[in-house]
């Protein structure tokens, strides 16, 4: 392991966590009697709205605080989170028509800047009897992976997630249309996204990550961009799952035509990242096994910039196959482990054409991932470790978490992201800089 | 209302001049029917005050849809989280499978994820509450060995001692079955020294569409004094439910018309 003696940031970390907990527990203070006031007006209404589907608004306000453990001289930053965020959810039915929106203000002191998103923009309606729609800015996600994921070639926000926000905004919403037809054999979502929509990847403003290109860590100014294709109809992006659950055995097919989600490739005539044409095919099957779960998947992902392997700035193919294993091993406690495997196809010619053959990933590059989850005090206290590590690239990712729940209005996270490798080019290894232990504060009203 | 206090005064006495039932099997029987497996389908809403041992208190508000496919047998269930606010949208799918373990989903509107949970220990905490999913679905009635220790004028006693003593925390339980409803009325669960510990009351019953209705339960933990209320209102059954809505359609786009009171 690289060493990093330097802990600089260490106790301006804590203190900050530290004032953050206090300017925490002011505002619960605060807001405890407008708390108490809403919870008694819960015994006369039964919220008929709510259940009616008529319309119905829901607020949150959300701070984040994270802090990075070591000293990253790649990225400017001191903090790897620093934000207000306040959430309006609102919905409507219209008969069995939904319109929903979600949109987050955020000041965000890490970037600098206070910003608007769409969340969530939807009508979702019956077609007919057995097909439904839903068209508009949507979250999508399918596949049986935990953190891992072959044919869920939805948007990601990676930044999102290393830094600790709310685990919803791992998925990044799509501008789609999505189309759902329910049939005894088999059923069957159609989603087309007309413009192309990348992940959320690291541009190395907040984080930095290794550049194969000079064999060094990237940190920004100026921030990673990846050139994106060109909006026409051609360049959209298609995924299609067939689905079914067979006496309790959930199978499923899927179909995938678009782009790499993240910049991997590598324009020289331009000299800058692109995102290549790809194609995927996978399946899956989650059945239940000895008192837990089993699950298997599997993806074929196609270059179709590079089917050959000879282009060292494009990626090459890969097949993916996953196994995993969930079960409560004793009350309230979880357990679960997966084991995946990316191989790398055309090697030979991968390693030919490569630039640093031997920092190249492995041609099996193998992944274990583990969770345990501890339920206590009548739910309100969660307790989650999930960590990956692979035995191919020696590296590792560990996210601890706990997760209080105060009231029905209020609760806290403390948690951590952990990275370490051997190597500072490998998948994790490459994020070691950026190990960063963050706390939040929920608040909905 | 006049037809319901009908119904009440027609059913009343005819059921107390009944014979005692002496059979234990048909007692629970006919206790799981009444309390799990009323009319064909049913939807309530659903609300649970859970209130610690220092008195706070934390609500739950869901809609649930149910459609039996066989009386004592399998039957599934829709349940709707409506409040509080950070689980509105929560959809729950559970086919419930007598004998064998039961298949359960869990949809999270934030990640649009339809995640399977493991049927693990169904004597924990149902949505943070003191009752344990086996209290909201039912208990396996081949799970334990039935007593009947007393026969009164109101009640059947049934003792249940438990096949499988690792599986669960209790030693034993006692449940008073009302004769007239079948409706189990109380059942204390005792611990390996013979103490209560817990308890779950039924402590309002209604008649609803010509069903005998528990609308209002408590289960209470009584080594710290903390216990939930379930209340259930806009009880409707025979609906018509058709069997095609409990899939994952309905997780990611709730069935609106049949969640609808009406």
């Amino acid at each position: 392991m690289t060493s990093h003696p330097r802990l600089k940031n260490a106790p301006t970390a804590l203190q900050r966590l530290l004032s953050y907990v206090l300017l925490g527990s002011l505002f619960l203070a605060t807001s405890s009697s407008l708390h108490a006031e809403t919870e008694d007006s819960w015994d006369d209404e039964w919220g008929e709205s709510e259940s009616e589907g008529n319309f119905s608004i829901n607020h949150r306000v959300e701070t984040g605080f994270g802090s990075f453990i070591h000293n990253n001289n790649y990225v400017e930053e001191d903090n790897s989170l620093a934000e207000i965020r306040y959430r309006f959810d609102m919905a409507n039915y219209w008969g069995e028509t939904l319109g929903s929106l979600k949109a987050d203000i955020t000041a965000d002191d890490v970037a600098g800047e206070m910003t608007v998103s769409l969340r969530e923009a939807i009508i979702a309606l019956p077609l007919a009897e057995k097909v439904d729609v839903r068209v508009g800015r949507q979250i999508l996600t399918w596949g049986t992976g935990d953190l891992l994921f072959l044919n869920d070639l939805f948007p990601k926000d990676w930044v999102a997630f290393f830094s600790g926000r709310p685990m919803e905004y791992l998925k990044a919403p799509s501008d789609a249309v999505k189309i759902s037809i329910f049939n005894t054999s088999a059923n069957i979502d159609i989603v087309w996204t007309p413009i192309f929509n990348a992940d959320e990847y690291l541009n190395g403003e907040r984080f930095s990550f290794y550049n194969p290109l000079n064999g060094n860590l990237y940190g920004a100014p100026p921030k990673l961009s990846g050139l994106e294709p060109d909006e026409k109809f051609n360049n959209g992006e298609l995924a299609i799952r067939l689905y079914q659950n067979i006496n309790s055995q959930e199978w499923a097919i899927y179909g995938y035509r678009g782009f790499n989600k993240q910049p991997t490739a590598y324009n020289p005539s331009i000299m800058r990242p692109t995102f290549t044409k790809l194609q995927v095919l996978g399946a899956s099957l989650r059945s239940p096994l000895a008192g837990g779960l089993f699950n298997t998947e599997f993806a074929w992902h196609y270059s179709l910039d590079d089917k050959e392997g000879l282009n060292p700035f494009t990626p090459n193919s890969q097949l993916r196959v996953l196994l995993a294993y969930e079960k409560e091993v004793i009350s309230r406690l979880t357990a679960s482990a997966q084991f995946y495997v990316e191989n790398t196809l055309d090697y030979d010619a991968l390693l030919s054409h490569s630039f640093n053959a031997e920092r190249e990933a492995e041609e099996y590059r193998t992944l274990t991932t583990f969770r345990l989850s501890y339920r206590a005090l009548q739910d309100k206290l969660m307790l989650s470790l999930f960590g990956y590590y692979s035995p191919s690239d020696k590296d590792h990712y560990w996210l601890p978490k706990v997760n209080y729940r105060l009231s029905d209005k209020v609760s806290f996270e403390f948690g951590g992201n952990f990275f370490g490798g051997d190597e500072r080019y490998t998948f994790f290894g490459q994020l070691e800089d950026n190990s960063n232990i963050y706390a939040r504060m929920r608040y909905d009203f | 209302m006049i037809k319901k206090l009908a119904v009440l005064l027609l059913l009343y006495p005819l059921s107390s001049l009944a014979a005692d039932l002496t059979d234990v099997n048909e007692i629970i029987n006919r206790a799981n029917n009444a309390a799990f497996y009323t009319a064909n389908d049913g939807r309530a809403v659903t609300r649970m005050t859970i209130v610690d041992s220092q008195g706070r208190k934390q609500l739950r508000q869901f809609t649930i849809l149910r459609r039996d496919i066989e009386d004592g047998g399998d039957q599934n269930y829709l349940v709707y989280f409506t409040r509080p606010s950070d689980i509105k949208k929560t959809m729950f799918l559970v086919h419930k499978l007598p004998g064998k373990e039961d298949d359960r989903w869990l949809y999270l509107p934030g990640l649009d994820l339809v995640k399977r949970i493991a049927s693990g220990d169904n004597r924990t905490s149902f949505v943070g509450s003191h009752f344990f999913y086996e209290d909201i679905s039912g208990r396996d009635l081949d799970a334990d060995t039935h007593t009947l220790t007393q026969t009164d004028e109101t009640f059947y006693v049934v003792k249940n001692i438990p096949k499988n003593p690792a599986s669960v925390e209790f030693s034993q339980y006692t449940v008073w079955i009302d004769k007239n409803s079948m409706i189990p009325i109380k059942t204390e669960y005792k611990d390996e020294k013979g103490e209560v510990y817990r308890r779950v009351e039924t402590l309002k019953t209604e008649i609803i569409g010509g069903f005998n209705t528990a609308t209002k339960m408590k289960a209470s933990n009584l080594r710290n004094n903390s216990y939930t209320i379930n209340e259930m209102r806009f009880i409707q059954y025979n609906l018509g439910v058709p069997e095609n809505i409990f899939i994952e359609r309905s997780l990611r786009t709730p069935p609106i018309k049949w969640l609808k009171r009406r």
